[in-house]
């Protein structure tokens, strides 16, 4: 009810200048007027979006648009910069997610996050996965651990390639194994929602086609924000598209609309490789 | 929902589409080329539906027989663009007006190539008429209401293939909402030749004749339409097929 | 004369001739060249570059080898030659003496048993029974008595721990009161230099007089010398006489004053560290500290001394020339090297482990100690190795602790009186005796055996932290 009520009442004022919807009939997140300063330079300028629930919303632009840095706003992975300030309202469910109150180490159980580079622990596998349960105390036995580990590492389709080696360093893995383990080890804490931060651009493209693949698998369970520079990508794989320029969030919509009949020229731009 | 430079007076295609402002200057002159191959066999094709028409009408069996023989011309370019859109579409991936343009060429081709095969039945019902002698017996009222409807819908593409080429939305749809005149002439073009039927019996074979190049005319006015609607999915990214004209207003508004 | 002169125009003509013919040749070659460098490829052009390439890297490669060749021709020289002077050190002569025990001599009661005995042994006076043992043997002729110069060079032959030797043997077997027995003991140092310098037979030589080293000459060819493993010197403490000088006593306290460097400096070293690095917020203090450190590590490392007496000793009053204080002043050198090693090396650690952690939620702590710290280890082991290994060598400080003190007793706890290996090589340095010279080689040759332990430690440590 909370949320609805916050939506209402924002909605009386021109949010943005942003183009298209930026509403989401079932949000799971919503997110109104965020700034982000790195010092005095502005890097997020008024951005307001909703994360629809159980979807995939990619978030597109070219180099230094500030969509990273949203997208790290979303787990507050920006608190252990000093220099960064965050202002506005991040609403997770009901919850303010930059409320003082609330521990970003909760937050980041709730909303759990993949990188660009592959970054496995250099643990064994089965050690990378079982990690995060273990730090959150999630399980209380050895087989209940066994079972989260095999379960997660079956969801990123990843179990039967490496059910034999399980005690082997998760570094020795291929690169998109690697990162399908890194998404093992994220959804093994039970998240709300992943975050990806360009989770393919380092993946050779059957590598790529596999995540992407799982990508729309873990929709089913997961809300998902992804942030990528491939927009066949978010064609692909997103059903929201936002589109960032200069910090601010330009143009937002079905990703059907996005990519083909966008509304901002910047987006048709951007999107159909034009300049200026 | 409008792009932003609508508004702004510019002419042109090119300039229209920013087909000049790719990052990839290959990728300009593909798309540069695939509008100029489009516009030349708009031309060609403009040219066979007028000179088929001025066939049948001045009973001419040489510009006829010329028609014909220029119909697989018409055909190569069909094959040609299509090979070059594929290309584009597998190299390039386009997005947004990029690949509307290329949807609305592949499909604005097939209908041009409609058109061309249309003005071969001109051709081909010329060198009949002329054999039989129609337009000096029975046939000039009839051919008079056809030369009526055949300089209407030559208009019509003429200005539809203007609209196309400088990407002109309002006079696209207006083309559109005109398409019930040429639908209406049709039906009283019909109507003559019916009577004209009953009353002469003998000429039956030639009424028929000329009612088929009303239908040509009539289905050329339809493909005319058809690349009116591509225009506007091309410029407006909206699809204006298969509803009413009141549909249509709404969803231009919209 | 003239004719040179009359020519010399002509020649010069001739040379301006020649010069110009010079000129236009080179104008030629090149406008040759420029026509040619207009219509050849750029193959042509970087092949003509790339010979002065070659050169060049062949120099710089020449240059380097010479450098590394040059480089370990110095260790190879240093390290032998001060094997080759160390060597002497590791055995010493010994000679064996047919020993009187007569009572009289000792001033003993031989009708004593048992405890009375034992305790009358312990006093008893074995100077007369060595002496008294040894003038008969070297009487020239019977019944001549050697005069008081020729007994006190006799009885310098033999080392001043030659009677402690006879009382220890007698003490074992006490039945052998009024007995002869042969007893193996050191011979002084000069006596044992004399022997390891290769002097002719008899022939006198350094310190050692003709007449001695006719008499050694006579022991020898009664085969009653010979050469011994000089084991004492790594089970004995220092000593005034050289031939019984050992460095167990350096030794142990090097180990003690280093396991307290180590216990303070490392724990300590690598938590101010990982506070620096991990949780310190980035501001003007933190800058300030940082920079001081880096100061700290340039301090030269007398003035640690200075502190340490200072603070240490005077106001904390902990003891002296003790492996404690000498740990402490040694930590508060190899404080800052560790600091900014281990800051090196946590910086070192990617940035993507600490947000692959972070994003999973862990916290600062668990993301320090599960993977910054552990992937770090390596890299603060062996800055920590090297700091270590640069006390160990450190005269300087202990010197200001009192740590040069002559220390007869092997110090066994860290608050007993103790020196160092360093310290033990420049007190043997400085020794007039020419027997210390072969300890201060044989005593550098340890301490850089230790170095090399601790250095191979640190590189299997490091093996095992990395494949970890």
């Amino acid at each position: 009810m909370n949320k609805i009520e916050i939506k209402q009442d924002l909605s009386q004022i021109k949010l943005t200048e942003t183009v298209g919807n930026i509403y989401a009939d079932d949000a799971k997140m919503s997110i109104r007027h965020a700034n982000v300063f790195y010092g005095k330079k502005q890097a997020i300028d008024n951005v307001s979006l909703d994360l629809a629930k159980n979807q995939v919303t990619a978030l597109i632009g070219p180099s230094g648009c500030g969509k990273s840095t949203f997208l790290r706003c979303l787990n507050r992975m920006n608190d252990t910069i000093d220099m960064c300030r965050v202002t506005g309202q991040f609403m997770l469910d009901t919850q303010d997610i930059h409320a003082k109150s609330l521990d970003p180490v909760l937050l980041r159980a709730r909303v759990g996050m993949v990188f660009q580079k592959p970054n496995p622990f250099p643990k064994s596998i089965y050690d990378n996965v079982a990690y995060g349960p273990r730090i959150h105390g999630l399980t209380n036995s050895k087989t209940e651990l066994d079972e989260i580990v095999e379960t997660s590492l079956q969801k990123a389709g990843l179990f039967n390639e490496v059910k034999d080696r399980l005690n082997d360093s998760g570094t020795g893995l291929s690169g998109g194994q690697q990162q399908r383990l890194c998404i093992a080890r994220t959804i093994a804490v039970s998240p709300e929602v992943i975050l990806m931060d360009e989770p393919a651009s380092a993946l050779d493209p059957i590598a790529t086609a596999i995540i992407e693949e799982l990508i729309d698998e873990l929709k089913e369970k997961y809300t998902i924000a992804i942030v990528t520079h491939s927009m066949q990508q978010a064609a692909r794989v997103s059903q929201h598209t936002a589109y960032f320029h200069m910090g601010k969030l330009v143009e937002m919509g079905k990703t059907e609309y996005i990519f083909t009949r966008p509304s901002h020229k910047l987006t048709e731009n951007y999107i159909t490789g034009r300049f200026g | 929902m409008t792009t932003q430079d609508n508004n702004e007076n510019i002419s042109g295609f090119t300039t229209r589409l920013h087909l000049d402002k790719h990052i990839s200057r290959r990728f300009n002159e593909e798309l540069e080329k695939v509008r100029t191959l489009v516009m030349a066999m708009g031309d060609i094709v403009e040219q066979q539906v007028n000179d088929g028409l001025s066939a049948v009408l001045n009973a001419d069996e040489t510009l006829a027989a010329k028609v014909i023989e220029r119909d697989k011309k018409v055909n190569d370019m069909e094959l040609a663009i299509d090979e070059y859109c594929t290309q584009i579409l597998a190299r390039r991936q386009p997005a947004a007006s990029d690949l509307r343009l290329l949807v609305s060429v592949i499909k604005s081709i097939t209908d041009l190539e409609r058109m061309g095969d249309e003005a071969v039945k001109f051709g081909k019902n010329a060198i009949k008429l002329a054999k039989g002698n129609f337009a000096e017996e029975e046939g000039a009222r009839p051919l008079v209401e056809l030369r009526h409807l055949g300089k209407h819908v030559s208009e019509t593409l003429n200005r539809a293939l203007t609209a196309y080429a400088q990407m002109d939305v309002e006079a696209a749809l207006n083309i559109i909402k005109d398409d019930n005149v040429i639908d209406e002439e049709f039906d009283n073009i019909s109507r003559l030749l019916v009577t004209k039927m009953m009353e002469n019996p003998r000429e039956i074979k030639n009424s028929l004749r000329v009612t088929w190049c009303a239908r040509a005319l009539e289905r050329i006015g339809e493909h005319t339409t058809n690349l009116c609607e591509y225009t506007v999915y091309l410029v407006e990214g909206k699809d204006v097929r298969h509803i009413t004209p009141e549909q249509v207003n709404v969803k231009m508004k919209s | 004369m003239t004719n040179s002169t009359d020519n010399s125009p002509e020649t010069s003509a001739e040379k301006n001739s020649k010069v110009n013919t010079n000129m236009s040749a080179k104008d030629n070659s090149a406008r040759v060249s420029t026509t040619l460098s207009t219509t050849s490829s750029t193959t042509e052009m970087v092949a003509l570059s790339l010979k002065k390439r070659h050169q060049k890297e062949r120099r710089f490669k020449s240059v380097g080898l010479f450098s590394v060749f040059f480089g370990f021709m110095l260790v190879i020289v240093l390290i032998g030659d001060i094997t080759s002077k160390a060597l002497p050190a590791f055995h010493q002569y010994w000679v064996k003496l047919d020993i009187n025990y007569n009572s009289n001599w000792l001033g003993v009661d031989e009708n004593l048993t048992g405890l009375e005995l034992t305790k009358q042994l312990k006093k008893a006076n074995y100077r007369k029974v060595l002496k008294n043992s040894i003038y008969p043997v070297f009487t020239e002729e019977p019944g001549k008595k050697l005069a008081r110069k020729e007994k006190r060079q006799l009885f310098k032959l033999f080392s001043t721990n030659a009677e402690f030797t006879i009382k220890d043997s007698l003490l074992s077997s006490p039945e052998n009161l009024q007995q002869t027995v042969s007893i193996w003991v050191r011979l002084d140092d000069d006596v044992d230099s004399y022997l390891k310098e290769d002097f002719a037979t008899g022939q006198a030589g350094l310190r050692i007089s003709k007449k001695q080293a006719q008499w050694l000459a006579k022991l020898d060819s009664e085969q009653r010398i010979e050469t011994r493993f000089n084991i004492s010197f790594f089970t004995s403490s220092d000593s005034r006489e050289p031939e019984l000088a050992g460095i167990k006593g350096a030794l142990m306290g090097t180990l003690l004053t280093m396991f307290v460097t180590i216990l303070v400096s490392f724990p300590l070293g690598v938590a101010g560290a990982l506070y620096l690095e991990e949780f310190a917020p980035k501001n003007k203090i933190t800058d300030l500290i940082e920079i001081n450190i880096n100061n700290l590590a340039a301090v030269p490392s007398i003035v640690f001394g200075l502190l340490g007496l200072a603070v240490i000793i005077n106001v904390f009053g902990l003891p002296r020339s003790a492996p404690l204080v000498g740990g402490i002043v040694l930590t508060l050198m190899t404080l800052p090297t560790i600091i900014i090693a281990s800051r090196a090396a946590i910086k070192a650690v990617p940035p993507s482990l600490r947000e692959a952690a972070t994003g999973l939620g862990a916290s600062k702590m668990q993301v320090t100690f599960s993977h910054v710290l552990p992937q770090a280890m390596p890299g603060i082991i062996t800055g920590a190795i090297i700091s270590v290994a640069q006390a160990l060598g450190e005269t300087a400080p202990l010197l200001m602790i009192g740590m040069v003190a002559f220390i007869v007793d092997v110090p066994t706890s860290i608050v007993d009186s103790a020196t160092v290996l360093p310290v033990q090589i420049f007190l043997w340095a400085d020794s007039p005796e020419r027997a210390f010279l072969a300890k201060t080689s044989a005593a550098i040759l340890v301490l850089l055996t230790l170095l090399l332990i601790i250095n191979l430690s640190a590189t299997m440590l490091r093996s095992k932290f990395e494949k970890k």
